[in-house]
């Protein structure tokens, strides 16, 4: 119990668990009895989430938001590595330059002009989604190869590696489990774009668009419902991140101060 | 195992998560969604406004306001879109703030107008406000203004309202209208042969005015509505969302196609295919941008024919108003006076469009812009076709009294359309709009009666009445439907089931105020010629006369037309009992 508040410590495993089911509890227990005057009451909220459930597709909605997420944080991690791994090469750094900077262009207007380059609503969305996460990946990205130090290439040099082989083992395949963790951290910010592109391009649906409609008639109750169901997946997706790089990058904790 | 192994059994793993979950999910095994079968809607009928004075009276002009703040009186702030059909409003306030001279200052109000486009910020305000109010009855009041066809759905606040402990109340009187500015823009086929746009796609903001006139039009022409933006339905209208009205016309002009499930007889195939936006249900200026940018479209029909369909309605708390009624009765006499100085003297328009500027505070648009696009203008488009741009209505104090019913025989026109949209809304949208405040917890007529008694037997300037001449035919049909107007066999008298029908066609055909209006009567071959002639003649005059007689002032001499076919156009069979059944009908054509 007393490690809980000791800095640095490691309390035990159950002990940790216990402490966050309590917290959990406490925060249910005060939403149930000390109601906000408007805030929608527990109770309202898992009606609500039952009826998204079974009328309103919810899970389908779901999955669909989710695929889209996927196909492009897939396509954006590709991109956003070729940038950001193409820095070694002097001529391509001010593209990964620019590319970071492009982080503080608003979205409004530039969907505009996606929807004139592309050829339907499906890849305006994408093209949306995957350029907000391109912009954010590569600033990411970019930071990690700046982690390189000289020690590391040194060490590869007095190897016998060629300059690009140097280079293809320390940081290219030397970061990839911290690559990994720049995708995780930024796998948010599709979830965030994504009520706007689903409201943009309705036809498809989504769980964005449902958030929309929820809030559009003030159910309040199916709103906080479905922002709990994106934070739960959120928090799912989070797991499965670490997961995979346990099992790929099995050494990459080794560093991590205990 | 090795990286490789693990690579290799982690995609074999991903792709068949990933199939399987996709299987699942699109078989409907697990939590199926409830499919949205398309909808006939019964035709949406509105109030058509005429009555009050005859008498021609000028009204002189008074002093326009001037330009220097007042700042006393009772505070209270209006929020409002950029719409010109608050140029009476404008007049009265002088400014963005009551400034001395006007009429607001007049009627102790210090009025601070305030532009709101987003109408969920607008809903957000309100219960603010309420709380506020509850713990300091100083704060100032809010008024909102809203679509007067928009309030049902608007009127989902309450539910917070309620929490807030108080609820959502109207004031009872408008400062004007739309009057062409909101329409529904197609192919120009739709105009002639309404049923091509069966299988199309219209673009607009959902639920909300702009699709109202596209889904009454569905109605009146008998044409099924798709509700699911998600669908699509080749035998159904359809419509594609768009997040508002400048966008909804952005969809028409790149013309991207989005990808739907069709449906067949509310069934999901399960067959993808791609839509992309036919028609546009959209307001000014996202009919410019459509005439200017690509043209194509013309208009089908707008608030010009559904004369009364978007009257515009102030909202406010009932915690305020029941606490502010010598306000109330303030607003209400300095936008009664400004609106008559508004219709009648050009300078006082201009002077409100000059007020409406410096409150909606686009750089590049002057009095000027909203002025010309108050009147309404017609233009050329791209490709040489003339298309009706903009268009409101300021009110005064007699058009009220025709708006809420309070003239000789006069019929509460925004009950008829308060309820003819909400009805739609519900039946469209179940499950977002389960259903909606009766208009009776919100309007309270008191304070506009006791203005009405106060200028009794003073000489008031008139409402606008839309005057029909007798003879004159319709020339443009905006729709033609067929009722189920149930007759009792061999006579003209109605059965008592077809009373509903007829509420229900009352209160459409009131909503299209401004559209003549065409009763055809049939009846099916069964007796003599002569005999049927006659007698589809006087069903066609009883449904008239149950129009007429039900309000004068929304049914003046001259917009009802009658016209007997006898048994001369069948739509079925006589043969059998079910197509005789069909052939017994009346058919409404509304037009100009």
């Amino acid at each position: 119990m007393k490690t809980l508040f000791t800095p640095n410590a490691n309390p035990q495993r159950l002990v940790f668990m216990s402490m966050v089911a309590a917290q959990a509890f406490v925060l249910l227990l005060l939403w149930m009895f000390y109601p906000l005057q408007l805030f929608p009451s527990l109770g309202d909220v898992f009606r609500s989430l039952g009826s998204l459930i079974a009328d309103q597709g919810l899970i389908q909605e779901l999955w669909a938001s989710m695929t889209t997420a996927l196909q492009s944080i897939a396509i954006a991690t590709v991109l956003a590595l070729l940038i950001s791994y193409l820095t070694a090469l002097p001529f391509f750094r001010p593209i990964a330059y620019a590319a970071t900077k492009m982080r503080y262009l608003t979205l409004t207007g530039l969907t505009f002009f996606m929807a004139l380059m592309v050829s339907s609503g499906h890849e305006v969305k994408l093209s949306v989604l995957i350029f907000g996460a391109t912009v954010y990946l590569v600033t990411g990205m970019t930071s990690v190869i700046l982690t390189t130090t000289q020690e590391e290439m040194d060490h590869a040099r007095t190897l016998g590696m060629s300059e690009w082989r140097a280079f293809y083992e320390v940081v290219v395949l030397g970061k990839l489990d911290e690559m990994l963790e720049v995708v995780r951290q930024n796998f948010a910010i599709i979830w965030t774009m994504i009520t706007l592109v689903e409201t943009l391009y309705q036809s498809e649906g989504g769980i964005g668009l449902l958030l929309y409609k929820q809030n559009r008639y003030l159910h309040l109750d199916g709103v906080v419902a479905i922002q709990l169901v994106i934070l739960a997946t959120g928090a799912l997706q989070d797991y499965v991140f670490v997961l995979l790089r346990r099992v790929f990058f099995p050494y990459s904790w080794l560093g991590a101060a205990k | 195992m090795t990286t490789r192994g693990k690579i290799v059994l982690g995609a074999l793993l991903a792709v068949l998560l990933y199939f399987g979950i996709n299987k699942l999910v699109s078989s409907g095994a697990v939590f199926k969604k409830a499919e949205a079968q398309s909808v006939l809607l019964n035709s949406i009928e509105l109030p058509t406004a005429t009555g009050g004075s005859r008498a021609n009276i000028a009204v002189p002009l008074a002093p326009l306001p001037g330009a220097t703040p007042a700042e006393k009186g009772a505070p209270v702030v209006w929020e409002v879109m950029a719409w010109n059909s608050q140029m009476a409003g404008m007049l009265a306030n002088g400014g963005p703030r009551t400034t001395q001279g006007s009429s607001m200052a007049a009627n102790g109000l210090d009025m601070q107008i305030v532009r709101q486009d987003d109408v969920s910020k607008m809903q957000a305000d309100l219960v603010k406000n309420a709380l506020d109010l509850q713990n300091n009855p100083e704060t100032p009041g809010l008024i909102v203004s809203i679509m007067g066809d928009g309030l049902p759905a608007f009127s989902a606040v309450q539910m917070q309202l309620q929490k807030a402990g108080t609820s959502l109340q109207i004031l009872p009187y408008s400062c004007g209208k739309s009057f062409g500015e909101d329409k529904l823009m197609g192919p120009k086929e739709w105009l002639d042969n309404p049923k091509s746009a069966l299988g199309k796609t219209i673009a607009c903001y959902l639920r909300d005015g702009d699709q109202n006139i596209a889904l009454k039009w569905c109605a009146d022409n008998g044409l099924k509505v798709n509700p699911d933006e998600t669908t699509y339905d080749p035998e159904a209208v359809n419509f594609m969302a768009a997040s508002d009205f400048l966008v909804a016309a952005e969809k028409y002009i790149v013309g991207k196609p989005e990808s739907r499930t069709k449906v067949v007889n509310g069934k999901n195939t399960g067959v993808k295919t791609d839509v992309v936006a036919d028609g546009v249900a959209t307001w000014t200026p996202g009919d410019v941008n459509i005439a200017k940018q690509k043209g194509g479209l013309v208009n089908i029909v707008s608030t010009k024919d559904y004369s009364n369909q978007m009257p515009n309605i102030m909202v406010t708390t009932k915690r305020w108003y029941d606490a502010h009624q010598k306000e109330v009765t303030g607003i209400m006499t300095a936008m009664a006076v400004a609106g008559d100085q508004v219709k009648t003297h050009p300078e006082a328009l201009q002077r409100a469009a000059d007020i409406s500027a410096a409150v909606y505070g686009d750089q590049d648009k002057p009095g000027a812009y909203w002025l010309k696009y108050y009147k309404g203008v017609s233009e050329t488009d791209r490709n040489g076709e003339v298309v009706e741009l903009g268009g409101s209505k300021a009110f005064n104090f007699a058009d009220n009294l025709t708006l809420f019913g309070l003239d000789n025989g006069g019929t509460n026109i925004y009950a008829s359309v308060y309820k003819t949209f909400g009805d739609v809304q519900k039946r469209l949208y179940p499950k977002e709009l389960p259903s909606y405040v009766p208009l009776d917890e919100m309007l309270d007529l008191d304070l506009l009666r006791k203005l009405q008694t106060q200028y009794k037997g003073k000489a008031i300037a008139p409402a606008e009445t839309q005057k029909f001449a007798a003879d004159d035919e319709i020339r443009q049909s905006v729709s033609k439907r067929a009722w189920n107007i149930e007759f009792e066999t061999g006579k003209s008298a109605f059965t008592p089931e077809t009373q509903r029908q007829l509420n229900q066609l009352f209160d459409d055909l009131v909503v299209a105020g401004r559209l003549k209006v065409a009763v055809h009567g049939h009846t099916d071959n069964v007796g003599d010629p002569q005999r049927n002639q006659q007698l589809s003649e006087d069903r066609a005059l009883a449904v008239e006369h149950w129009l007429e007689q039900k309000s004068s002032s929304a049914f003046p001499d001259g917009r009802v037309q009658v016209y007997a076919h006898g048994a001369t156009e069948p739509v079925a069979s006589n043969a059998s009992p079910k197509g005789r059944a069909q052939n017994r009908r009346v058919e409404i054509v509304l037009g100009n």
